[in-house]
C-alpha cells in the first residue's frame, strides 16, 4: 500500500474588508508584491465607505452574514478591516472589530495621511478633524497629481520597496502576508 | 486497473509525483475494488486544480504510458510520441521516468520507463507478481539501453531483441505487446481494447469534430446488424440531451463522410455539426464508455465538464461508483472543475493539483491534517483551504491595471 508521508496544512481563509477603493487597490498592490501565500485572502470587499460606529456595525452584520451564508459557518475565517482613523467614531469602530475576533488595520489618520508620511511629508492638523479628511486628500492630489484610489503601481511601488516599509506603515497586513518568524536565541 | 503511478520530469510535472488509486481495509465499499483482503483499487478518481496547475498534464502521463505499451512500434519513428519533458531549466538535464502499475485478474504488473534527452529510451522495464502465489514481483524483461534481458521465468524470449533490433526512440514493451503476442504479457493483450483515452492532444485541437468523424467511420466498418443496433444505442444517448432526437444516419457515400441527425417535427434532418457541443461529445465517446463497462477497462477522461450540464456529468461519473452499473470494475481516472463532484468520492478520491516553485504536484484530500469526515469539503475547496484553486484577488488587480 502507497505510503502517504506527506500532510497538507489547512490554510485559513481571509475576507478583506476595505473602507473605501483607496484601501482596496493598496491591499492588492501589497498582496501581489509581498504576499507569502500562508494564508488565502479569498476575497476583496469594498464597503463604499464609513461613515459612523451604526454604519460599521450594519456594515459589518451584511457582509459577514452574506459570507457565512455562501461558505460555512463552521469555518473559522479571518476577517480583516483595513480602515481610516479620521472619524470621532474610529476608536469605537476599532474596538467594536475587534471585539467580533477581526483583525483590524487603522491608520493613524486616513490612507492619503500614512502614504504622504512615507515621502516625508506631515500634514499638520491645524484644520478639526471633520475637515482633516479633506485637507489630507487635497494634499495628496497635490504631491501625486491624483486621487489615492487612482494611483499607479510605480507610485505604489516607489512608496512600499520593501515589506518592512509595509510593516512600519501597515504592521497587521504586513504579518498577514508575510508572518514574522520566531528567532529563537541561545 | 491502475494501482500506481510515478511520473517524474514530464511537462509540467518536475519532481516525481505518486498518485495512488489503493486503499486498505477489510470491508468492501462502493466505489471501490476489494481486491485482496486488506486493500482496495480506487474505481473513480478525480483530479482538481486551478487552470494550468498541471491536471491534464498528469492525465496525459497515464496516457503516455499507456501508449508506450500498446502503440505499435512503427509509430515510434524516429522519435517517441507525445513526449514532452519539463522545459524549466531546473529540469533541463535530469530524465523523465514514468512507471505505471496494473492489475489484470490476480496478477500485478509494474511497467517503468526511464527516457533521457526527450528522445532516448535508457531503461524500461516489465516486472510480475501472482497474488495467489507468494513470492515479490519477478523481473519479465528490463532494458538498459539497447539490450534487453529476460528474468529466468522468461528466458524463452530471449533471442527475440536480437530480431526486432529496437531503435532507442522504440518502446520495447510496444514490440512485445502489439508483435510478438508473447503469452507474457497476454493480460496486456485481452485488455487492448479496454482503455478508453480522452485527452486534447490527440485529437488536434479539434476536440469534438474530428472524434464524431472517427466515431462515424467506426460505425460504418461494423456489421449491418451491430450498426444498427449501435446507432440506436447511441440516438437514445443523444435523446437523454435533446428529447426531441428520433434518430441518427450516417453515410459514407462516395468517400463523403456525414452524420445527420433526426429531430421530431423538423422539416429536414441536421447535420451533426450544427448539434450542441454536449450531444457531439456523446456521439463521440459513449459507445466506447459504455464498451469499458460492459468488458472492465479504464476510462482517462480529461475535463469532464467540458461540455455537459453539471447535473450530467454528475450522472455519468456516478456510474462508475454504482455497482448496480460497473459490475465489471471499470475504472475512472478524470479532471474537471466542478467541485461538485466531490460528493461522489471519498477523499482519497479527490486528488487537488497546484504548481508550485514551477512544478506541478498533488495530493489527496486524506492527507490534508485535521480534516473530518463531516466538513464540507466543497466549501472548504472554494474557500481555497486546500489550495488548487484560482486567485481571484490576483486576477482582479492585473485586470483593473489593463482597464
Amino acid at each position: 500500500m502507497s505510503k502517504k508521508t506527506f500532510t497538507k496544512i489547512q490554510k485559513t481563509p481571509i475576507f478583506v474588508f476595505c473602507e473605501g477603493l483607496t484601501e482596496v487597490q493598496l491591499f492588492r498592490f501589497l498582496k501581489d508584491h509581498f504576499d507569502q501565500k500562508i494564508y488565502v485572502f479569498r476575497q476583496i470587499i469594498d464597503l463604499g465607505g464609513l461613515r459612523d460606529l451604526a454604519e460599521a456595525k450594519k456594515k459589518y452584520r451584511k457582509e459577514t452574514t452574506k459570507i457565512s451564508h455562501k461558505f460555512d459557518k463552521r469555518i473559522a475565517y479571518l476577517f480583516l478591516f483595513i480602515i481610516d482613523g479620521d472619524l470621532v467614531d474610529s476608536l469605537r469602530i476599532k474596538s467594536f472589530l475587534s471585539s467580533k475576533g477581526c483583525s483590524v488595520e487603522q491608520f493613524p489618520v486616513n490612507t492619503e495621511h500614512s502614504l504622504l508620511s512615507l515621502v516625508g511629508k506631515n500634514i499638520s492638523q491645524d484644520v478639526p478633524l471633520t475637515d482633516y479628511r479633506s485637507k489630507c486628500k487635497r494634499k495628496f492630489k497635490e504631491h501625486f497629481s491624483c486621487d489615492a484610489d487612482k494611483l499607479d503601481e510605480a507610485n505604489f511601488k516607489m512608496l512600499f520597496p520593501t515589506i518592512d516599509v509595509v510593516s512600519r506603515v501597515m504592521p497587521v497586513v504586513s504579518n498577514l502576508l508575510r508572518p514574522s518568524q520566531i528567532i529563537i536565541i541561545d | 486497473m491502475i494501482t500506481k503511478v510515478t511520473v517524474s520530469n514530464f511537462m509540467s510535472i518536475g519532481e516525481e509525483i505518486e498518485l495512488s488509486f489503493l486503499k486498505g481495509g477489510t470491508l468492501p465499499q462502493e466505489g471501490y475494488f476489494q481486491y485482496k483482503k486488506d486493500e482496495k483499487i480506487s474505481l473513480i478518481n478525480g483530479f482538481y486544480g486551478a487552470n494550468a496547475s498541471g491536471k491534464s498534464n498528469i492525465l496525459r502521463a497515464i496516457i503516455f504510458l499507456i501508449r508506450m505499451i500498446y502503440f505499435p512500434p512503427q509509430q515510434f519513428s524516429h522519435e517517441i510520441p507525445f513526449l514532452l519533458p519539463n522545459f524549466n531549466n531546473r529540469f533541463g538535464n535530469k530524465s523523465s521516468k514514468l512507471s505505471i502499475d496494473f492489475l489484470f485478474g490476480s496478477k500485478l504488473y509494474a511497467y517503468s520507463v526511464e527516457i533521457k534527452n526527450g528522445n532516448e529510451i535508457v531503461k524500461e522495464s516489465l516486472l510480475v507478481k501472482n497474488l495467489k502465489v507468494k513470492g515479490g514481483f519477478k523481473e519479465i524483461f528490463s532494458r538498459v539501453n539497447n539490450s534487453v534481458n529476460f528474468g529466468s521465468d522468461y528466458s524463452d524470449y530471449s533471442e527475440y531483441p536480437a530480431l526486432v533490433k529496437i531503435q532507442k526512440y522504440q518502446s520495447f514493451m510496444s514490440h512485445f505487446v502489439n508483435n510478438v503476442g508473447a503469452t507474457a504479457v497476454a493480460d496486456f493483450i485481452d485488455n487492448k481494447e479496454n482503455f478508453f483515452l480522452k485527452s486534447d492532444d490527440v485529437e488536434m485541437q479539434q476536440p469534438t469534430i474530428a472524434a464524431v468523424m472517427g466515431r462515424a467511420l467506426k460505425l460504418n466498418i461494423l456489421p449491418a446488424a451491430e450498426k444498427t443496433k449501435a446507432i440506436s444505442d447511441l440516438t437514445r444517448l443523444m435523446n437523454c440531451f435533446d428529447h426531441s432526437i428520433i434518430d441518427t444516419k450516417i453515410n459514407n457515400e462516395n468517400n463523403n463522410l456525414s452524420i445527420q441527425i433526426e429531430h421530431a417535427n423538423f422539416s429536414r434532418k441536421v447535420d451533426i455539426v450544427q448539434e450542441s457541443a454536449g450531444t457531439r461529445e456523446l456521439f463521440a465517446y459513449m459507445l466506447d464508455i459504455i464498451n469499458v463497462f460492459k468488458k472492465g477497462g479504464v476510462v482517462i477522461y480529461d475535463e469532464t465538464n467540458r461540455y455537459y450540464h453539471p447535473d450530467v456529468e454528475i450522472a455519468l461519473l456516478s456510474i462508475f461508483r454504482k455497482k448496480e452499473f460497473n459490475e465489471n470494475n471499470a475504472q475512472l481516472i478524470f479532471s474537471s472543475h466542478n467541485h461538485e463532484t466531490f460528493d461522489l468520492l471519498d477523499q482519497d478520491q479527490v486528488h487537488i493539483v497546484e504548481k508550485s516553485n514551477d512544478s506541478t504536484s498533488v495530493f489527496t484530500l486524506d492527507q490534508v491534517e485535521n480534516l473530518q469526515k463531516r466538513d464540507n469539503i466543497k466549501k472548504r475547496y472554494r474557500l481555497g483551504m486546500f489550495g488548487g484553486v484560482p486567485d481571484i484577488t490576483e486576477l482582479e488587480y492585473k485586470l483593473k491595471k489593463m482597464l
